[in-house]
């Protein structure tokens, strides 16, 4: 139980609409080790940042988190109250947003917004959480201004920037400086978990690769476990050492990267890989047949079977759990089996 | 470097509002193609003050002993030199009273009764309005904005007829009537400030619930637009504490808009809460506006307007040279 850095047990997310519940995040478990990098993907709505935002607890109204756990290294999360889960941010999880043009304060410099979050985590309001083991410096206690400027201008050097850049305000800088900032940020408190929703859509692919990478050494320096959320199957590919699909809420396949590229177990894996094109095959682009459910009147049975191309009539009558078909492959599919003949 | 630029370029801008404006000032009543004079002692005339004999000489001495008599151009250099001096003549009504004279006596009071309801309005306003839409707040606070909001929407001056009604009249608490009690001579000693504050308090309580509701609302709209913006999610996500959260990013960015309606509403402060003092007879310079409109008293009516343009452009100054701080994005652009 403890070889794992973040566990995830029936987590269900739902928002609460006058139409009905809209179940976002519905019944998900998955593990994480201690330094792991793991993809999360699927279609847009399919509840991957509902997930990630109810990991860190900020689910706004009408969502709601219905049920499940989270423990992140062995500390129950959901147990934790306000004042526990607002230290836990940043110092044990972190998170590198999503659209990075906005996601700092206008009207003040970087320094002072890399330094907010490492001021109001200096005390430890309550002993045993999780940041009192990590973040601050050796010595404990309060860091001094003098000690807070310093860290400040070593963060922004560990992600490949001046430290002139911490006088700077937000519209001073690209998109990519941007970005490496709010890394800068997630990494101050070494948090153990570091949530990257699509850390990199706003930015070209050139500068893309650049942040990515940024954050690899980072997140290797820190030891950090990372849980990249995006579509890009192909950023997924060099990134990622385990993905997760996700499809109207459900994980439908959970396996490690190489093994989900060279043969996906489920068929809505399968399209989503077969949808990505390829330099050596000239091929009309392949796109997934129909469209993803609505969540508030779900199809019975399996949720992918109206758009599955093996679905058979069990598939529309029963739903398949998760499970671990191959050491480390877990799938959510009848007919796993008779798709995979060589199994 | 940006600054002397920018300083520069404000500074000459404001000299051109004000240029502006008084020049328009001075021919606007020109084009009504009125002979102020002549039309002056036709009505004496008829009303039986002045003989009909011998008009046309007095018309003629006294455009010359009002400038009137020189070619347009030269009128309006005249009128330039004496504006730059802040010169505004005679009032007509109270003649030989200047303008000058009876602007100061009427402005000390409404600047005190209105710079005081409008900060006050603004501060209260601006705090209240993003506390409601602050989801954190507690509920007792956010369930107070319907009443505030509907204050809002309740004119000034019927607000200021109710407090009157009940406060002065029914329950007698206060005075109802003026500045000070009749009799009293204005002067600077304690019990006639205490006398001064006394008379305030209704008209300042009509302006300040009206108008705290307007700051509310607009603030509340801000702070809704802000709470949505991605770095509020990154700050909550950083683990900031809630006061931070809501002074160091919502507040500070949501309050800019705000800051360029509470320099606008500085500016006119100088034009005074017309009605509010009419209703209350408080001989601010709304009351006085009111009477020299009432009595044709050109210049006093011009010397207001020009007051007024003076303190628009003063305050719109200020707030140019105060926003670049507040909000570095400007810096660039200017």
């Amino acid at each position: 139980m403890t070889s794992h850095n973040l566990q995830v047990r029936n987590l269900r997310v739902y928002y609460h609409t006058p139409r009905g519940a809209v179940k976002a995040v519905d019944d998900v478990s998955f593990n994480l080790k201690a330094g792991e990098r793991f993809g999360l993907v699927g279609e847009s709505g399919s509840g991957k940042t509902t997930l990630v935002m109810a990991l860190l607890r900020m689910i706004k109204p009408p969502g709601q988190i219905e049920s499940g756990q989270v423990w992140l290294d062995g500390q129950d999360v959901m147990a934790l109250s306000e004042e526990e889960m607002r230290q836990l941010r940043l110092a044990g999880i972190a998170l590198v947003a999503q659209g990075s043009m906005n996601s700092l304060n206008p009207v003040t410099r970087i320094k002072r917004q890399l330094i907010d979050g490492m001021k109001d985590h200096a005390f430890a309001s309550t002993e045993g959480t999780a940041h009192e083991r990590h973040g601050r410096n050796d010595k404990g206690g309060k860091m001094s201004r003098r000690a807070l400027d310093a860290h400040a201008r070593d963060l922004l050097t560990r992600v490949g920037l001046e430290p002139q850049v911490a006088a700077m305000y937000p519209h001073e800088l690209s998109g990519g400086m941007k970005q490496r900032v709010c890394i800068a940020m997630a990494i101050s408190l070494r948090p153990k978990l570091i949530i990257a929703d699509e850390p990199t859509s706003a930015l070209d692919v050139v500068v893309q690769m650049q942040v990515m990478e940024t954050l690899r050494r980072v997140q290797e320096e820190v030891g950090a476990a990372v849980i990249l959320v995006g579509h890009d199957m192909g950023l997924m590919a060099q990134f990622v050492e385990r993905v997760g699909v996700m499809y109207a809420g459900k994980l439908v396949e959970v396996s490690p990267v190489r093994d989900i590229f060279r043969r996906p177990l489920h068929p809505y894996a399968q399209l989503l890989i077969d949808s990505v094109p390829s330099l050596e095959e000239k091929d009309d682009l392949e796109g997934i047949p129909g469209l993803p459910p609505s969540l508030l009147e779900r199809p019975s049975g399996c949720l992918f079977h109206p758009r599955c191309p093996h679905a058979t009539a069990a598939c529309a009558a029963q739903e398949q759990a998760l499970q671990e078909v191959q050491p480390n492959r877990w799938v959510a599919c009848h007919l796993v089996e008779s798709i995979h003949k060589n199994f | 470097m940006w600054a002397a630029g920018y300083l520069l370029k404000r500074v000459a801008f404001f000299f051109l509002i004000v240029w502006t404006a008084a020049t328009v000032n001075f021919f606007l009543p020109r084009l009504s193609g009125q002979d102020p004079i002549r039309e002056r002692m036709i009505k004496q005339v008829q009303s039986g003050r002045a003989w009909g004999k011998g008009i046309e000489e007095m018309v003629e001495v006294y455009n010359v002993k009002f400038g009137l008599d020189k070619p347009l151009w030269q009128q309006y250099l005249t009128y330039l030199g004496d504006v730059s001096r802040f010169d505004l003549g005679h009032s007509i009504a109270f003649y030989p009273k200047s303008v000058k004279e009876i602007l100061r006596q009427a402005l000390l009071w409404t600047i005190g009764l209105l710079t005081t309801t409008t900060l006050l309005a603004f501060v209260f306003g601006t705090l209240f309005g993003s506390l409601v839409a602050w989801t954190r707040a507690p509920l007792w606070l956010r369930s107070l904005a319907p009443p505030i909001m509907t204050l809002a929407a309740i004119p000034y001056y019927l607000l200021g007829l109710i407090l009157l009604f009940v406060f002065a009249f029914e329950l007698r608490w206060f005075p109802g009537h003026g500045g000070y009690r009749i009799g009293t001579i204005p002067n600077l000693s304690w019990s006639f400030v205490l006398e001064a504050v006394e008379h305030a308090i209704l008209p300042a309580l009509s302006i300040l619930l009206s108008s705290l509701g307007f700051w509310a609302i607009a603030m509340r709209g801000m702070m809704v637009t802000v709470e949505g913006e991605d770095y509020m999610t990154l700050a909550e996500a950083k683990g900031i504490k809630n006061r931070r959260l809501f002074f160091d990013y919502g507040l500070r960015n949501a309050i800019l808009p705000q800051i360029t309606s509470l320099a606008l509403a500085m500016g006119y402060v100088f034009s005074g809460a017309l009605l509010v003092e009419v209703v209350f007879g408080f001989p601010g310079i709304g009351t006085v506006l009111f009477n020299s409109i009432k009595g044709v008293d050109y210049p006093v009516i011009q010397g207001i307007v020009l007051t007024i343009i003076l303190t628009l452009a003063t305050t719109t100054l200020i707030l140019d040279l105060t926003l670049p701080m507040l909000d570095p994005r400007i810096r660039r652009r200017a």
